[in-house]
């Protein structure tokens, strides 16, 4: 939160405004809505909090809406009096804005920021007739369609705008917003709406004039040219079909009569859709619509899922929709290289080089007339329409020196930016650091906001210390080590090799006399870890399932039952080595962080999180319980926060936390914060971007004085609370209905009772365990079991539990899930459809105590980790199941499997 | 003649609707104990007893933890504004989940039969806001789970097991939950509750009967706890509410009452109870009924008024079609005249004395003879009390 400002006023409820106001408070600003008609803004705000996780849910947090107060333009304007930032969203109209510019400059304080939200009109249009105080503070802000979740924010000031106040404004978008803030020239559309209203209506009107199928267009527009999965089309059908002919209609108006644009603008499709009220999504069709029978139901295919029609180019008129010969198809590498691809003639290559082609020719041609460089214009590509590639990084992608002779061979002039460029890409990497040609056809360095700190960047610059595959480590500068993730499409998932490339860090650091001094985990992958790499254990696990002659697959069965042991214990024993570590560790995630991966971040010192973090103990759905000290950690927070006196306070939470990991994942890294994922002092960044950065801080800010934390004690009832908790679980059971939507049927009520096992502190604790297991006075416990004829005693509340009880429990759980065909089954299901199986009924339903009596228990090892990293033997078989899994990875990826 | 148990008085405060996370109950910030003390007070004050003949609290509570614990019914006399003597008068909680209270006026019958001279408040009270169904920590002996948990836990699951059982369908469930609220708010209105509702920081009404309900509105509710798709049929709307409240009767002998000129409200005839399997639990009032007509040397047939404990639709239903089945049957309109717990609420503690204490106070102003009050236990029991109101007795003849 920058802290030159407090209060944020929005004027205009509208999608937009209250989405900016709800991102306002996100932020942590006071904020003020107001609306023409007073009761607007608070009905929009309402809406926002009941929304579902996704493009509607404006907050981070249910609680930030406290800090929206409301009202109406009429009699409530004295409310923005204080305000030190004041965004106009009003209608897109120049007199409704003209007016409550005036109504803004009447009410606001004498430095109050004033921006306007509009996406068609210029600033001198704005500003007309309004003194020049206000034209000093005035700009355009312009925030793109979720503002919470779209990163882009288009910054445009006028001639008589003050550079501080710009300045300023620039800050607040990108610190206190977590924007990418674009510097844009005051020209129509701006630079992302004019690049990506273009593309768009190239698209239509090529594929318009080839006859192509949409479904083909979005399989060639589609992540084999950088665009997002859902391809040009449907894409438009998210965002709205109205918002696309606005978009048209602005650029049609607004630009120069020889813009290119116009002899590729063919709105008629657009707009019969506009006024047939097919609007995208939003309004049950644009380009594609749900099949529906004559009752208006929606018609499902063989496979159960509800079958589309879509526009047939040709005639206008919906027709079935079909699959696409060019789904997920890989250009590029079929071809050999995107020149190859478009040289040899193809339906796919006829279509996609003119379009592309006209993109990259348009924008070259129109660069300096839009930016202020080459690099924002592919970065406001890259987060306004979620490009993989802008159009200057798609061309270095083809090749500008190929690009620039097929260009010559069509025919077409070269646009003289690309004459400048003379066949050299437009970004290079240059002695360690990147850079960008500019306008002038120079290399200059590629810029970055104050104070961002890129891992990227730092691994062009430096050598890593150390690692592998999976893993490596960085140094972040002033004695601080960055862990990153990097195993297999940037889901980070977590093996042996993460774990060997972790316990080196802490015995890096151990030893380096104090050169380094803290550490910080985080990369930049699509997310921070989606969890244990079940991939790796459905390989073995298959692999044993195949071995023939019954004698050599029990073998097979046992050493895999060993390695999986193994793997658990090694996890625990590594993640606790890094929480007792005498140096601070924080976790510093963007993205998902789901069972292993979450399991990590539970084991920091203190987070500092991105914006968007979806984080939980997801394991259930596999069905398995968490095995890396997940379960530990969780008692712990859950114990921590319990308002009663008893144990089952603490339990319940983390039995509801793990059991329906759907309800308890965060929304948001605020959000993580509130359902106890991550500490209650966890720092979160607006910008992604800044993550990094903001992490070290808070790591070198707990160095001087550090202390690891201590181990809890538990208090857990034992076989009472498993049969309190059998007992909640056994009514969901009961309550029946589907299993694809319940939550509970008969294997979760498998997976649960071993949950419980592990929550609960287990049965009973044998003699050989209390040494371990009592956190009391051994020899006065033992003196206890020795009275007993069963040589146990009972766990309850009044006994206290160490971590390394329940650790084991955790691992004895997991063996005995593991042990199970349906957890297998999970397993594979999983690592082949990326979605969690949820079975049927079986037609004659158990009852619980029945699914219960059918468990196999089977116990792990007896061990327990001490906390420091894994030396010696264990150290050494470490190293080799890291080795075992970075072959087997090696070898997957070679016969193309992942 | 033997020396019998008689009623005294009756008190209660009203019934609120207890918290949910959304909407706290009215009653909800009331202390247990500040919930029953005023109502105690006020069968002090009305019968103008001696306090020193008190001997006793019996009070019914379920969950006796945290503001219900450290025995409440001893709690009860100690507290400040009790006008009990706390050097006489004694308190013993009794726990018999819904059946408590009922259960606390059995022992004051058994105590008197051998201590006449002595006066006994038999009394019930229930936060569920303050202790939750199950209490704070609940938990249970692993061993006492065993086979069938869910029948012996969960009390929506034994009322789907008899609305399968004997066939009722949601509509029937619905209809009488309706015909429950429409019979509670008719009694409010005709001042029926006047005489026994203490009011408490306000509240003289139970606010969880409505006038509005209507099937139509019922059936809009989902079903708690078993699916539509797997048959399910008990909702929020057709079971018992949760509520906050309290309740007390006043109990001693005969020979004690017409020593020191009390006015007899009811006269006790015969307890009752039963033990059934955990999961069919609701119909405990069958046997325990018929053990306490027998006790009184009565009949079905001769039973003018009947408070049947509405734990859920389903198995008031059920109850009625086993007497049904058995030759036994109960005329709807001699049952629960003012409605019951599906509009008023259950706090599970208080809901014995209540519908003993209600009844005596319908046979008087119903002018009827016999009456008898019932309720099933969750866990697997029911219990039964016959009454007779002295007033509608013939008159010896000489």
């Amino acid at each position: 939160m920058t802290k030159n400002i407090k209060k944020v006023a929005v004027i205009g409820a509208g999608a937009m405004g209250s989405g900016i106001a709800a991102q306002a408070a996100n932020a942590g600003y006071e904020v003020v809505l107001l609306d023409l008609y007073p009761d607007s803004p608070q009905k929009a705000i309402d809406k926002m909090l009941k929304a579902k996780p996704g493009p509607d849910a404006g907050f981070m947090d249910a609680k930030n809406a406290k800090r929206i107060t409301t009202g109406g333009t009429e009699h409530d304007m004295e409310k923005i009096a204080d305000a030190d930032l004041i965004i106009e969203a009003v209608f897109e109209d120049l007199d409704v804005k003209q007016t409550t510019f005036k109504n803004i400059y009447k009410h606001a304080k004498a430095d109050a920021i004033i921006a306007s939200n509009t996406s068609t009109i210029q600033i001198e249009q704005l500003t007309d007739g309004m003194p020049d105080d206000f034209k000093a503070r005035f700009m355009n802000t312009h925030f793109f369609n979720p503002p919470r979740f779209m990163s882009l924010l288009e910054l445009i000031d006028g001639p008589q705008t003050d550079p501080a106040q710009f300045k300023l404004m620039q800050d607040i978008a990108d610190v206190g917003f977590g924007k990418k803030v674009i510097r844009c020239k005051d020209t129509p559309g701006f630079i992302a709406n004019r690049i990506g209203g273009y593309a768009i209506f190239r698209a239509i009107t090529e594929g318009t004039k080839q006859n192509m199928k949409i479904e083909d267009i979005d399989s060639i527009m589609s992540p084999a040219f950088g665009f997002t999965n859902m391809g040009l089309m449907k894409l438009s059908d998210f965002v709205g079909i109205d918002i696309m002919a606005h978009v048209g209609t602005n650029l049609e108006n607004g630009l120069a009569a020889d813009d290119h644009f116009h002899a590729i603008y063919e709105p008629a499709l657009v707009k019969q859709l506009v006024d047939n009220k097919q609007l995208g999504n939003k309004t049950g069709g644009g380009f594609y619509r749900p099949k529906l029978d004559d009752d208006g139901n929606k018609v499902k295919g063989d496979n159960g899922r509800p079958l589309k029609e879509v526009i047939d180019l040709s005639t206008g008129e919906y027709r079935d929709a079909g699959n696409s010969k060019y789904f997920k198809k890989n250009f590029k590498k079929d071809a050999g290289s995107y020149a190859k691809f478009f040289d040899k003639p193809s339906e796919a290559s006829d279509f996609a080089w003119p379009v592309l082609r006209d993109v990259i020719v348009y924008v070259m041609n129109n660069a300096e007339q839009m930016a202020y460089d080459v690099q924002s214009i592919d970065e406001a590509m890259q987060a306004g329409y979620n490009w993989k590639w802008g159009p200057f990084q798609l061309v270095d992608e083809f090749g500008v020196e190929w690009f620039t002779e097929r260009l010559k061979k069509d025919g077409i002039v070269v646009p003289d930016l690309l004459q400048k460029a003379n066949g050299r890409a437009f970004y290079r990497e240059h002695e360690g650091t990147k850079q960008v040609l500019d306008f002038a056809g120079e290399y200059s360095a590629f810029k970055r906001e104050d104070g961002v700190m890129k891992l990227e960047d730092i691994k062009r610059s430096k050598k890593r210390i150390i690692g592998n595959d999976s893993a490596s480590l960085w140094d972040l500068g002033d004695g601080v080590i960055g862990v990153e993730f990097h195993t297999v499409k940037g889901a980070n998932a977590i093996d042996p090799a993460v774990f060997e490339v972790l316990n080196d860090s802490i015995k890096l650091i151990n030893e380096s006399g104090g050169k380094y001094k803290a550490m910080v985990i985080y990369n930049e992958g699509n997310h921070f870890s989606v969890g244990a790499n079940l991939g790796l254990i459905d390989v073995f696990s298959k692999a044993a399932d195949i071995v023939p002659f019954g004698f050599l697959r029990n073998k097979a069965q046992a050493k895999l039952a060993n390695f999986v042991d193994d793997l658990v214990y090694t996890g625990q024993a590594v993640y606790k080595a890094l929480r007792e570590a005498p140096f601070p560790v924080i976790g510093a995630p963007n993205g998902m962080a789901l069972g292993g991966g979450c399991e990590v971040l539970l084991h920091c010192d203190s987070i500092q999180s991105g914006p968007e973090v979806y984080t939980g103990l997801v394991e259930a759905g596999v069905g398995i319980i968490p095995g890396w000290g997940g379960c530990a950690r969780h008692l712990e927070r859950s114990q921590d926060a319990a308002k009663m006196n008893g144990p089952m306070q603490a339990l319940s939470n983390s039995v509801l936390a793990i059991a329906q990991p759907m309800q308890a994942m965060s929304t948001s890294g605020q959000n993580a914060r509130s359902k106890l994922w991550f500490n209650k002092d966890a720092g979160v960044s607006m910008n992604k971007d800044r993550v990094l950065a903001d992490a070290k801080a808070r790591a070198l800010s707990m160095v001087d004085g550090y202390q690891p934390p201590v181990e809890p004690v538990y208090h857990l009832p034992g076989l009472s609370g498993q049969a309190s908790i059998n007992m909640q679980v056994d009514a969901m059971y009961l309550y029946g209905g589907d299993p694809k939507v319940a939550a509970v049927n008969h294997v979760d009520v498998g997976v649960m009772s071993c949950l419980g096992n592990a929550l609960s502190g287990g049965d009973y604790v044998t003699r050989d365990q209390v040494d371990s297991h009592i956190a009391g006075d051994s020899a006065a416990y033992k003196a206890l079991i020795d009275e007993r004829a069963d040589g146990r005693i009972e766990v309850n509340n009044a006994l206290p539990l160490t971590e390394a009880r329940i650790l084991q429990l955790e691992r004895d759980n997991f063996m005995t899930l593991f042990n199970r065909k349906s957890t297998r089954d999970r397993m594979a299901y999983m690592v082949a459809k990326n979605k969690p199986l949820r079975e049927a009924y079986p037609e004659d339903r158990p009852s619980p105590a029945q699914i219960r009596d059918e468990i196999e228990r089977k116990t792990a090892k007896q061990r327990s980790p001490d906390g420091n990293p894994l030396s010696g033997e264990e150290e050494t078989r470490l190293k080799s199941m890291s080795k075992l899994s970075l072959r087997t990875m090696w070898g997957l990826k070679k016969l193309g499997l992942i | 003649m033997t020396n019998r148990a008689v009623i005294i008085d009756y008190a209660r405060s009203a019934f609120a609707k207890a918290s949910t996370p959304k909407k706290p109950g009215r009653l909800s910030d009331v202390d247990p104990l500040d919930l029953i003390v005023p109502v105690i007070n006020t069968l002090v004050e009305r019968t103008n007893i001696d306090v020193k003949d008190v001997k006793k609290i019996l009070m019914g509570n379920v969950h006796q933890e945290a503001q219900q614990g450290l025995n409440i019914a001893r709690m009860a006399v100690l507290h400040e504004e009790c006008k009990l003597d706390n050097n006489v008068t004694g308190g013993t909680s009794i726990d018999r989940f819904c059946g408590s209270s009922l259960e606390a006026i059995a022992m004051a019958d058994a105590f008197l039969a051998r201590d006449p001279d002595d006066v006994y408040i038999c009394a019930g009270v229930q936060s569920m806001s303050i202790v939750p169904m199950s209490g704070l920590n609940p938990l249970i002996n692993a061993h006492v789970q065993g086979g069938n948990a869910a029948g012996f836990m969960n009390m929506g699951v034994t009322a789907e097991n008899l609305a399968e059982k004997y066939e009722i369908t949601r509509l029937e469930q619905d209809t009488f939950a309706v015909e429950s609220n429409k019979k509670t708010t008719a009694a409010h209105e005709k001042g029926h509750f006047k005489n026994e509702i203490v009011p408490i920081k306000g509240v003289d009404y139970d606010d969880g009967a409505r006038a509005d309900s209507s099937v139509e509105t019922l059936a809009k509710l989902r079903t708690a706890f078993k699916s539509v798709d797997d048959g399910g049929t008990v909702t929020a709307g057709n079971a018992s509410q949760v509520t906050d409240g309290a309740s007390a009767v006043m109990v001693t002998s005969e020979s004690f009452a017409a020593a020191n000129n009390l006015p007899v409200k009811a006269i006790i005839l015969g307890y009752g109870e039963a033990s059934l399997a955990p999961e069919i639990m609701g119909l405990g009032p069958v046997d325990a009924s018929k053990e306490a007509l027998k006790r009184a040397g009565l009949t079905m047939a001769d039973i003018d008024i009947v408070e049947l404990n509405e734990a859920f639709a389903a198995q008031s239903i059920a109850v009625m079609k086993e007497f049904e089945k058995q030759g036994h049957k109960i005329d709807p309109a001699k049952v629960n005249l003012d409605g019951g717990a599906i509009a008023m609420g259950h706090p599970l503690g208080a809901s014995g004395a209540r519908i003993v204490g209600h009844l005596s106070e319908v046979l008087q102003r119903e002018n009827k003879r016999y009456g008898l009050a019932t309720m099933c236990i969750g866990g697997g029991q029911g219990v039964a009390m016959v009454i007779e109101n002295p007033a509608a007795a013939p008159k010896p003849s000489v």
